[in-house]
C-alpha cells in the first residue's frame, strides 16, 4: 500500500506537468465558489453590520423619553413594546465610542468631533433618531461655570439644550436686548418644550458669551439650562436626535414632573443618563403610561420594533443569500463535470503510466489515493482560486458601493452611525466557508470517483500488449 | 563512454563495426575469454564487491551450472484471448523450468506467444489452463492484491519502451517499486545508490525527457533492480537502442544476473543479444521449440 506522502508527491508531480488542462478545470470549479463566497463574504459583513446598528441603538444606561410617547429606540412605535437592553450590553465598548464619534463627523460631515476635545473615557451610547445620550465628559465642555450637569439647583433641574436654540434667537434680532432676547427665546423654547417658564442671566462660557436661562413650566418643575452643546454645524436635524434633544441628569428623569415633558412637546427627546439599568428600571416603573411594565425590561423581553426590523434585514439577506448559493451550487455543479471530464481525459491519457505502476505492484488502492489526490488538488486549486477572487471581489465592491449601502442600511435601519467597516462586503463566515469547502472536496471526489474507478480497474497487461 | 570501463571493452565499444555483428562479436567474445583466465594480463577482473558499480564489472561469462534450484515452473500452459468473438490462442501447452540465477533469453518472430508467456511469469494475466509456479507461489491461486504483491516483491520489469514517467526524475522513477511497498525506508537513498550503480548518478535529478536512449533504459534496468527481486523480466529490453548501446545494456543486466543472482527472462528479436544468454529458448506458434 502506498504511503500517503508518495502518492501524494506522484499526483502533485503529475498535476504539475498538466498545468493548462488543471488549471482550467480549477477556474471552472472556481467560478461557482466565486459567486457562493462573494454573496457569503458580502452577506456576512452586511449582517455584521446591521447586527452592530442594531446593537448601537439601545444602550444599558441611557433612556431617551420622546415626544409621542415612543420608547427608547423605537421609533414611531408605541410603548407597550418589549425592549432588552440587555442583549446588547456586552457589545458595547468605549473604544468602539471614539471610532464611532469620528466615524459620524467625518462620513456624515456633522461637528461633533467638537464633543470628542477630550479623550473619551465614558461608554456612550449614540444616538437614532430616538436616542441620544451623551456623558459628562462629553458635554463638560459646554457646561457653564460654577454649574454642573448633576445638580439640582434648589428644584430646577439642570438640563443641556442644543445651541442652535439659541441661534434661532439670536437670528431674529442680533440688535435685540437681553430681555428680549429671552423673550423670544422663551417663545422658541415654548416651541420645543411646551409650555415652559424660562429666566436666564448672561454667563461666560469660554471666549464666548451666553445666556443661562432658567425654565420653568406650568408643570412646576423648573429647568435650569447650565449649557449648550453646539449643533449648528449639523446640516440635517432630522438624522441626528442630539440636535433637537434636552439632556437631563438622571436624578433628574426620576422627577415625575418631567415625564410630562413629552407629552407636552413634539419635537424634543429628552434624554436621560441612568447610573444603571436599576435606576432606569426604577424609573420606567414611576412611568407605567410610557411604559408598559417593568417587567418588561426584563432579560428575556424583547424590542419587538427593533427585533423586527433586524429580522426583515436578516430575511432579506437570507433570502438574497439563498438565491445566489443556489445559482453557486449549480455552476458548482457543472464545475463537478468538467473535474469528471478532465479525470477521465487524464487516465485515458495515463493508461502506460496506471499499467506501469501496476505491474510493479501498485495495489488497485494505490491507484485510486493518486488520482483521488489528484481530484483534490484540482478542488483545492479552486477552492485557492474562488476564495482569493472573491475576497478581491468584496474589497472592490466595498470600495465602489460600501459607502452607499453602509448609510442607507444605517438610514433604513433608523439608525445613526456604527463604526463603519473597512470592507462593508468583506465578513468572514468560517463555519459556511468550511462547510463550503467541504462540499467541494466531495463534489470533487464524486466527480471523480467514476474515471477513478475505471482507473483502477485498468488492466496491467494492456501496457505490455500495447507495445 | 564511461572512464572506467576496461581498455579493452572500451576500444571495442569505440570501434565501428558497421553492422558486422559477427566481428563484433568475436571481439567481446575473446575478451570474455580474456576475463575467464584468472591470470589475464588486463589485471581487470574481478569478483564485483558490494558497493561496485555494476555497470563497471567486467561481463562475466555465461552461467553453465544450471542444475540449481527451479525458480519457475511452468506447465502445460495454455494461453487463450477472446477477440470479438473469436479465440486467438498465444500459447499451447507450453511447459519450461528456469534456474534460480539463469540468464533466459527467449526468441522467435511476433506473435510467437513469448510476451504472453512473460506476462504470465510475471503475474500480469492469468493463464488459462496450466500452471505457473514461481518462487513456491502458484500464480493461478493468488488474488489480484497477491499478486500485485507478488509483482513488487518477485518482479522488476523492463519494457521495450522504458515506460519511465515523464514528470519523474531518475531517482523518483527508479523508486517507484519501493513507492507501493509498504515497509520501505528511506527509498530515496537506496533509489539513489541504484542509480549510482548503473551509472548515472550525475543525472539523478534529470527528467526523462533530458536522457539519451540508452540512458532511459538503465533507468528503467535501476527500477527493474531496486526492489532486489528473484526475477527479471525484459521484454525486448534493446529493441529501441542502437548497437552499441543494446551491448552495454545487456552487458549490464548480464552483470546484475552475475552480482545479484538474479534471474533474467529477457524476450528478444536480435540474435546477438540472444547468445549472450545462459539458455536460448525458440518459440513460434504458441509453442516452444
Amino acid at each position: 500500500m502506498i504511503k500517503p506522502k508518495n502518492s501524494f508527491k506522484l499526483a502533485t508531480r503529475k498535476f504539475a506537468t498538466r498545468k493548462g488542462r488543471n488549471i482550467f478545470s480549477s477556474c471552472t470549479v472556481a467560478l461557482g465558489i466565486i459567486i457562493i463566497l462573494v454573496m457569503l463574504f458580502a452577506s456576512a459583513g452586511v449582517k455584521d453590520l446591521v447586527t452592530s446598528l442594531f446593537k448601537d441603538n439601545l444602550s444599558t444606561h441611557y433612556l431617551a423619553l420622546t415626544t409621542q410617547g415612543q420608547c427608547v429606540a423605537g421609533g414611531a412605535t408605541d410603548c407597550k413594546n418589549k425592549f432588552n437592553l440587555n442583549d446588547f450590553k456586552s457589545q458595547h465598548s468605549d473604544t468602539s465610542f471614539v471610532n464611532v464619534w469620528q466615524s459620524i463627523s467625518s462620513e456624515f460631515n456633522y461637528n461633533l468631533a467638537i464633543f470628542a476635545g477630550k479623550p473619551i473615557t465614558s461608554s456612550t451610547q449614540l444616538h437614532s433618531l430616538a436616542i441620544t445620550a451623551v456623558p459628562d465628559i462629553l458635554i463638560s465642555d459646554f457646561i457653564a461655570p460654577n454649574y454642573s450637569f448633576n445638580d439640582n439647583y434648589q428644584g430646577a433641574v439642570p438640563i443641556i439644550i442644543p445651541k442652535n436654540y439659541l441661534i434661532d434667537v439670536e437670528k431674529i434680532d442680533a440688535n435685540l436686548t437681553d430681555q428680549e432676547k429671552l423673550n423670544k427665546s422663551q417663545e422658541i423654547l415654548n416651541k420645543y418644550l411646551g409650555n415652559t417658564y424660562l429666566v436666564g442671566e448672561t454667563i461666560n462660557h469660554g471666549s464666548s458669551e451666553v445666556l443661562k436661562y432658567e425654565i420653568g413650566s406650568k408643570l412646576k418643575t423648573k429647568f435650569i439650562i447650565v449649557g449648550f452643546y453646539p449643533t449648528s454645524l449639523i446640516p440635517d436635524v432630522e438624522t441626528a436626535a442630539i440636535s433637537s434633544s434636552i439632556i437631563i441628569p438622571s436624578w433628574a428623569a426620576t422627577i415625575p414632573e418631567i415625564s410630562d415633558i413629552y407629552s407636552k412637546s413634539k419635537d424634543v427627546n429628552v434624554i436621560s443618563e441612568f447610573d444603571s439599568n436599576q435606576s432606569r428600571n426604577d424609573f420606567v416603573k414611576k412611568n407605567p403610561l410610557n411604559f408598559s411594565s417593568a417587567s418588561d425590561l426584563s432579560n428575556s423581553s424583547y424590542n419587538t420594533p427593533i427585533l423586527s426590523r433586524y429580522e426583515i434585514f436578516a430575511g432579506v439577506i437570507q433570502a438574497l443569500r439563498g438565491v445566489v448559493i443556489f445559482i453557486g451550487g449549480i455552476l458548482l455543479l457543472i464545475s463537478t463535470l468538467f473535474i469528471f471530464t478532465t479525470l477521465n481525459k487524464i487516465i485515458d491519457d495515463s493508461k502506460k503510466e496506471i499499467g506501469v505502476y501496476r505491474a510493479f505492484g501498485a495495489l488497485k488502492n494505490d491507484i485510486r489515493q493518486i488520482y483521488y489526490i489528484y481530484a483534490l488538488l484540482i478542488s483545492n486549486l479552486g477552492f485557492l482560486i474562488g476564495l482569493v477572487i472573491a475576497l478581491a471581489i468584496g474589497i472592490l465592491l466595498s470600495l465602489a458601493f460600501g459607502n452607499t449601502v453602509y448609510y442607507a442600511l444605517a438610514n433604513l435601519g433608523n439608525n445613526a452611525v456604527s463604526s463603519k467597516p473597512l470592507f462593508l462586503f468583506i465578513g468572514i463566515p468560517l463555519d459556511s466557508l468550511l462547510i463550503l469547502y467541504i462540499i467541494v472536496n466531495i463534489l470533487a471526489i464524486l466527480a471523480a470517483s467514476l474515471p477513478i474507478r475505471r482507473a483502477a480497474n485498468l488492466d496491467p497487461i494492456q501496457v505490455l500488449r500495447d507495445e | 563512454m564511461n572512464d572506467s570501463l576496461p581498455q579493452q571493452l572500451k576500444e571495442i565499444l569505440a570501434t565501428s563495426y558497421n553492422n558486422d555483428a559477427e566481428k563484433f562479436k568475436t571481439d567481446i567474445q575473446a575478451y570474455l575469454s580474456g576475463l575467464d583466465n584468472p591470470n589475464n594480463t588486463n589485471g581487470q577482473y574481478e569478483q564485483p564487491k558490494s558497493g561496485d558499480v555494476i555497470l563497471n564489472s567486467p561481463t562475466p561469462k555465461p552461467n553453465s551450472d544450471l542444475n540449481r534450484e527451479i525458480i519457475v515452473e511452468v506447465s502445460h500452459v495454455n494461453k487463450i484471448y477472446r477477440m470479438g468473438g473469436n479465440d486467438l490462442k498465444a500459447l499451447n501447452d507450453v511447459s519450461l523450468k528456469i534456474a534460480k540465477g539463469e540468464f533466459l533469453a527467449i526468441v522467435g518472430p511476433s506473435g510467437s506467444g513469448k510476451t504472453t508467456l512473460l506476462q504470465l511469469i510475471g503475474g500480469l494475466d492469468k493463464p488459462t489452463s496450466g500452471e505457473i509456479i514461481v518462487n513456491k507461489l502458484l500464480l493461478n491461486k493468488l488474488s489480484s492484491l497477491e499478486l500485485s504483491n507478488y509483482r513488487n516483491l518477485t518482479i522488476g520489469f523492463i519494457f521495450q519502451l522504458f515506460y519511465l514517467q515523464p514528470y519523474l526524475t531518475v531517482t523518483e522513477n527508479v523508486a517507484i517499486p519501493l513507492m507501493f511497498r509498504n515497509d520501505a525506508t528511506d527509498i530515496y537513498n537506496t533509489a539513489q545508490k541504484v542509480v549510482k550503480s548503473v551509472g548515472l548518478e550525475d543525472r539523478s535529478d534529470h527528467l526523462p525527457k533530458q536522457l539519451s536512449g540508452g540512458q532511459m533504459q538503465r533507468v528503467a534496468i535501476a527500477r527493474a533492480l531496486v526492489g532486489q527481486p528473484l526475477i527479471i523480466i525484459a521484454d525486448e529490453p534493446t529493441a529501441n537502442l542502437d548497437k552499441h548501446t543494446a551491448t552495454e545494456i545487456i552487458k549490464l543486466l548480464r552483470a546484475i544476473n552475475n552480482d545479484f543472482k538474479t534471474t533474467v527472462i529477457i524476450v528478444t528479436h536480435d540474435n546477438n543479444v540472444a547468445n549472450m544468454a545462459d539458455r536460448i529458448i525458440n518459440m513460434s506458434n504458441g509453442e516452444i521449440i
